[in-house]
C-alpha cells in the first residue's frame, strides 16, 4: 500500500473503523495473538498525522483504558497504542505507532535471511561462545578391555637368549 | 590457362585430395570390420559409403564437363537442377514434416537413359548441394508418404511441377550398393496409379545387399519403363547399410564456446563458486592395514630364547654355579666336553659359558600365550651345543624375535555428555599406555568411538611400539603410537650391570625411541623431571576407583628424588608445585612417563583414556533468551517454533526468539522506513 494513499472507507472522508485489543506478546514477536476485540469503533484522523504515526479522535469508551494495540483494517495496518488522552466533551485521542513486524508479518516470514540464532533449531557442533564455561572440569577415565600384563612381577617372564643351542625340528 | 582450364584443374584436385581420404577411409573400415562391435561395423560402413558416393558424384560431374570442355561447350559445373533435358524430375525433395533432403539428380549414363542418384541428406542450417560447395539449397519440393503394396513405401510430389513434364514412373532406392540384376519395376508398375505430372518416389524397405565383387556405390533408378540398372565402374566396398549423405560443409563449426571437453570433463571456472561438499563423513579413504603377524622373524639356530618362570630361572643358575662347576661329574663332563673345555685335565672356563648367554630378559606379561609361533625344547636347555642337562620339564622356545599383543579396545562414550560442541570444546584427551607413556590426542578422534591399543615387541632390544586406533564402526585408521620399554635386562655381567646403573643416574636423558630415564619425560627435560614425578604421585588409586593412579610401590618422593639426577635440585616443594600446576586450568592433563623397563614395572598395568572437560553453565532459559548459535540460510518461517522445536501455533509458548542477518528485502513491498525498521528488528531479533 503506498504510504501517501488513505484508503478511505464508506465511512467518509477521515474516518476510519478502528478495533482496539489488547495483546500481551512481546513487541518484538512477528504474528502477535490478537484474541477478541477489546473495542470497534470509527474513528477520525486528528489532524495531519503519518500512517506511521496516527492520531486519531474517537468517542471515548471505558474499555479504551485497558486497550493497548490496535488495527486499523482499511489500512491494513497494525498500531502499538499510546496512553490514551481524554480530551473534554466525552472525546479521546488515541496515538499509535505502527508495528511493522505484525502489519508486514506474512511477507516478512517469506524473506530469506541467515539466521545467526534461533530457539528452534540447534547447530550442535558450532561453538557457542555466549555459553559461560566454568573454571571447573569433569575427568572420566575408560579402562581398554584386555590387560596382557601381569600386575604381580611373581608372575613374570624370563626370556634367556643363547647363542647356538640345540637343532630342534620345527 | 583460360578459365574453364583452371576449373578442370581446380575440380582435378579436389577430386585427388578427396580419393585419398577415401582411401584412408576404406583402410580404417576394413580395420573396424577387423576388430569392431557389430555398431563400429555399421557405422564405418555407412561413413564409408557416403564418401564413396560422393567421390563419386565429383567424378561424374569431372567426366561430364572434361567432355564439355572437349567439345568446345562451355563447362556447367553445376548439375542441372532445373534441366528438362529428360531429367525434369530433378530436383531437391523434402519430405513433409521431417529433415530429410533428397537430391535427385540426373546425368548422363553410359548405358543409355538417363540415371538419376538421389542424394538424401539431413536438413541443417544451411544445406548445400553436394556437387557445389558454394551452392546452398534453397528450393525444394515437399512431398508426402506414400505407403503402397509388395512392402514399399516413399512419398510423392504434387501434380504441377513446373518442368518436369510428363512423368511416368520413377521408382528410387535410397541405398548404397544394393544390386539385384534380375529386378525390374514392371511388375511393380502396374501396382500404382501414374498420374501425369506425378511423381512417385518409393524407397525400398527391403535390406539391401550387395553382391561380392559388384562395382556399384550408389544406385541408380530409370525412368521409364526401363528395369532398374547399373554397373559404374567404381571401386568395390562392402556395405549393406543404406548411406546417407552429409555435406561435410553444413556441419557446425567447433568453437570453444561449444567445444566438448573429453570424458564429460569442464574446466574450471575460477570465477564460478563451486558447490561445498555435502554430508563429509566422519572418516573418509582407505582403512589402515594393520598387519598382525605372529610369526615374524625366526632367529633359526643362530639364538635360542627360552621363556622361563622365576623358578625356572632359579633352578638354572644353581646349576650352572654349582654342579657344573663339580669337575668330573657325569654332569661336568658332559657339559664342558661339548664347549671343548679340558674335561679331562678338571679345567673349565665359566666364562666361555657366560659368553653364550646373550642377555636375560624380563617381561611383564606371559610370552609364552601370544599368537605366534612357539618351539618345544623336551630335553631341556642348550647353551652353545652344549646341553645343559637341566630339564625342569617342558621348556618353551619362543621362535621369533618380534610379537604383537593385543592390549584391547574401549568404547569411549561419556557418562556425562553435553552432546554439543561442549564435549570437545576446552577438553582434552590423554591416553595412558603401560611401558609407553602418554598421548595427547584429538577429543573428536576419540569421543563416540572405539579404540584399539596394540604392542608391538621387540624381544631382543625389549622396546616396544603402542598403536592406538580408532573406529566409528566403519572405518579404522591409527590415531597415535607412542615407543617404550618393556622389556628390561637382568645384569648377567659385570659390564652389563654398569650400563644399567648409569640409566638410572639419569645419565640416559635420550631421545625418543629408547630409555627415558627415571620419571624423566620423553623430551628430557631433566629440570622438568622432579613435577613430572610429583604429578605422577598425585594419582594414588587405581583408575577404576576414580581419577587416581597407583603410587609407585615403595617409592616416596624423596627416595625418588635420590635416585635422579634432578632430584639433587633442592628446595622444591613438589606438593605445592603440583598442585600450582593442577590449579591453572581445569584441563591440564600431568603426564606420566614411560620410563625405563623398571620404572614402568610400578605405573598402571592397563591401558586407559582419561578426557578432562571444562563445565559450562547454561541456564535453562538460554535458548529463548539468547537463542542457539544456528548458522543456515532459509525463509524466516522455516524457524518458527520454540526450543522443544514445537512449531508456532500462534500461542505465546510456542514462539521462538531468532536473530537474522543479511535479511534479502526483496518482494517486501513496503515504504522505505518501514523496510529499515524491519530489518533492524530481525538483526536485533525476534519472536516468531
Amino acid at each position: 500500500m503506498c504510504a501517501c494513499v488513505l484508503t478511505f472507507s464508506h465511512r467518509g472522508c477521515g474516518l476510519v473503523r478502528v478495533n482496539f485489543y489488547k495483546i500481551t506478546d512481546d513487541p518484538k514477536t512477528l504474528e502477535k495473538t490478537l484474541g477478541s476485540i477489546v473495542h470497534p469503533v470509527d474513528a477520525n484522523l486528528w489532524g495531519s498525522c503519518s500512517v506511521h504515526d496516527p492520531q486519531l479522535i474517537l468517542a471515548y469508551h471505558s474499555n479504551l483504558v485497558s486497550a493497548n494495540y490496535f488495527e486499523i483494517p482499511d489500512w491494513n495496518a497494525y498500531y502499538f497504542m499510546g496512553d490514551p488522552v481524554l480530551s473534554p466533551g466525552g472525546r479521546c485521542i488515541v496515538v499509535g505507532r505502527e508495528d511493522v513486524l505484525m502489519t508486514h508479518a506474512q511477507k516478512i516470514l517469506r524473506l530469506n535471511a541467515y539466521c545467526s540464532r534461533c530457539e528452534s533449531r540447534y547447530e550442535r557442533y558450532a561453538v557457542d561462545s555466549k555459553v559461560p564455561s566454568l573454571i571447573t572440569s569433569i575427568v572420566e577415565t575408560f579402562d581398554f578391555s584386555a590387560s596382557p600384563f601381569l600386575s604381580s612381577a611373581r608372575d613374570y617372564n624370563y626370556l634367556l637368549t643363547v647363542k647356538g643351542g640345540k637343532i630342534v625340528n620345527e | 590457362m583460360n578459365d574453364d582450364e583452371r576449373v578442370l584443374q581446380q575440380w582435378s584436385n579436389y577430386i585427388e585430395v578427396y580419393e585419398a581420404n577415401v582411401t584412408a577411409a576404406r583402410q580404417t573400415c576394413q580395420q573396424t570390420v577387423n576388430t569392431g562391435s557389430a555398431v563400429e561395423i555399421q557405422s564405418a560402413k555407412s561413413d564409408l559409403a557416403k564418401q564413396e558416393a560422393y567421390l563419386q558424384i565429383l567424378k561424374t560431374q569431372y567426366a561430364k564437363m572434361q567432355e564439355q570442355y572437349n567439345s568446345g561447350q562451355p563447362i556447367d559445373t553445376s548439375f542441372s537442377i532445373d534441366s528438362t533435358n529428360n531429367s525434369g524430375w530433378s530436383g531437391v525433395y523434402r519430405l513433409q514434416g521431417s529433415n530429410d533432403l533428397y537430391i535427385i539428380n540426373a546425368f548422363p549414363c553410359a548405358y543409355g537413359g538417363t540415371s538419376a542418384v538421389a542424394e538424401h541428406f539431413t536438413i541443417q542450417s544451411e544445406c548445400y548441394y553436394p556437387w557445389d560447395n558454394n551452392k546452398p539449397v534453397t528450393e525444394y519440393f515437399e512431398v508426402t508418404p506414400y505407403s503402397g503394396n509388395n512392402g514399399y513405401t516413399g512419398w510423392y510430389v504434387g501434380a504441377g511441377k513446373p518442368g518436369m513434364g510428363s512423368i511416368r514412373l520413377m521408382r528410387h532406392r535410397i541405398v548404397s550398393g544394393f544390386f539385384n540384376d534380375n529386378y525390374t519395376i514392371d511388375s511393380d508398375v502396374s501396382q500404382y496409379s501414374d498420374v501425369p505430372g506425378t511423381v512417385k518416389i518409393y524407397r525400398d524397405t527391403s535390406t539391401p545387399t550387395l553382391t561380392p565383387g559388384s562395382n556399384v556405390t550408389f544406385l541408380y533408378t530409370w525412368f521409364g519403363g526401363q528395369g532398374v540398372r547399373y554397373n559404374l565402374p567404381d571401386e568395390t566396398i562392402d556395405t549393406s547399410s543404406p548411406w546417407d549423405y552429409y555435406n561435410d560443409n553444413i556441419l557446425p563449426n567447433i568453437t570453444p564456446e561449444n567445444a566438448a571437453f573429453p570424458n564429460g570433463y569442464q574446466p574450471f571456472d575460477p570465477d564460478q563458486p563451486q558447490d561445498e561438499p555435502k554430508n563429509l563423513p566422519d572418516i573418509a579413504g582407505a582403512d589402515e592395514d594393520m598387519q598382525d603377524n605372529s610369526t615374524l622373524i625366526s632367529p633359526a639356530m643362530f639364538i635360542t630364547q627360552y621363556i622361563l618362570s622365576a623358578a625356572q630361572l632359579r633352578s638354572l643358575g644353581e646349576n650352572l654355579w654349582t654342579s657344573w662347576l663339580t669337575p668330573n661329574t657325569d654332569v661336568w663332563k658332559n657339559f664342558w666336553y661339548n664347549f671343548s673345555a679340558q674335561a679331562d685335565t678338571g679345567t673349565c672356563d665359566i666364562g666361555a659359558v657366560l659368553n653364550f648367554i646373550t642377555s636375560l630378559k624380563v617381561f611383564p606379561f606371559n610370552l609364552a600365550s601370544m599368537t605366534t609361533d612357539y618351539l618345544s625344547a623336551t630335553d631341556g636347555i642348550y647353551i652353545g651345543t652344549g646341553h645343559t642337562n637341566f630339564l625342569p620339564g617342558d621348556i618353551v622356545i619362543l621362535n621369533t624375535v618380534i610379537g604383537y599383543l593385543d592390549a584391547g579396545t574401549v568404547d569411549v562414550n561419556l557418562q556425562y555428555p553435553y552432546s554439543d560442541f561442549r564435549d570437545y570444546y576446552n577438553c582434552s584427551v590423554m591416553i595412558f599406555l603401560p611401558f609407553c607413556g602418554t598421548v595427547q590426542v584429538n577429543p573428536v578422534e576419540v569421543i563416540g568411538r572405539t579404540l584399539h591399543a596394540k604392542y608391538y615387541i621387540d624381544f631382543q632390544s625389549g622396546a616396544c611400539t603402542a598403536i592406538v586406533l580408532t573406529s566409528n564402526g566403519e572405518h579404522e585408521y591409527i590415531l597415535c603410537s607412542k615407543s617404550g620399554q618393556i622389556g628390561f635386562s637382568i645384569p648377567i655381567t659385570a659390564t652389563n650391570a654398569g650400563q644399567l646403573a648409569a640409566r638410572f643416574a639419569g645419565d640416559a636423558v635420550q631421545t625418543a625411541g629408547t630409555l627415558s630415564g627415571l620419571f624423566f619425560n620423553v623430551a628430557g627435560n631433566i629440570a622438568n623431571s622432579a613435577e613430572q614425578m610429583a604429578k605422577a604421585l598425585t594419582f594414588n588409586k587405581t583408575a577404576s576407583e576414580g581419577n587416581e593412579k597407583q603410587v609407585p610401590t615403595g617409592m616416596t618422593a624423596t627416595s625418588a628424588l635420590n635416585v635422579g639426577k634432578a632430584g639433587v635440585d633442592a628446595g622444591l616443594n613438589l606438593a605445592e608445585q603440583a598442585i600450582d600446576r593442577l590449579s591453572r586450568s581445569a584441563v591440564d592433563m600431568p603426564m606420566l612417563s614411560g620410563g625405563s623397563g623398571c620404572e614402568s614395572l610400578f605405573q598402571p598395568s592397563h591401558a586407559f583414556v582419561q578426557i578432562r572437560r571444562g563445565k559450562y553453565a547454561k541456564p535453562d532459559n538460554y535458548p529463548h533468551s539468547v537463542a542457539h548459535l544456528n548458522l543456515s540460510s532459509n525463509p524466516i518461517s522455516y524457524y518458527k517454533g520454540n526450543y522443544n522445536g514445537t512449531p508456532s501455533t500462534g500461542s505465546d509458548t510456542d514462539k521462538g526468539f531468532c536473530v537474522f542477518t543479511n535479511v534479502d528485502t526483496s518482494g517486501l513491498d513496503c515504504r522505505e522506513d518501514e523496510r529499515a525498521e524491519i530489518v533492524a528488528l530481525l538483526e536485533s531479533g525476534i519472536y516468531l
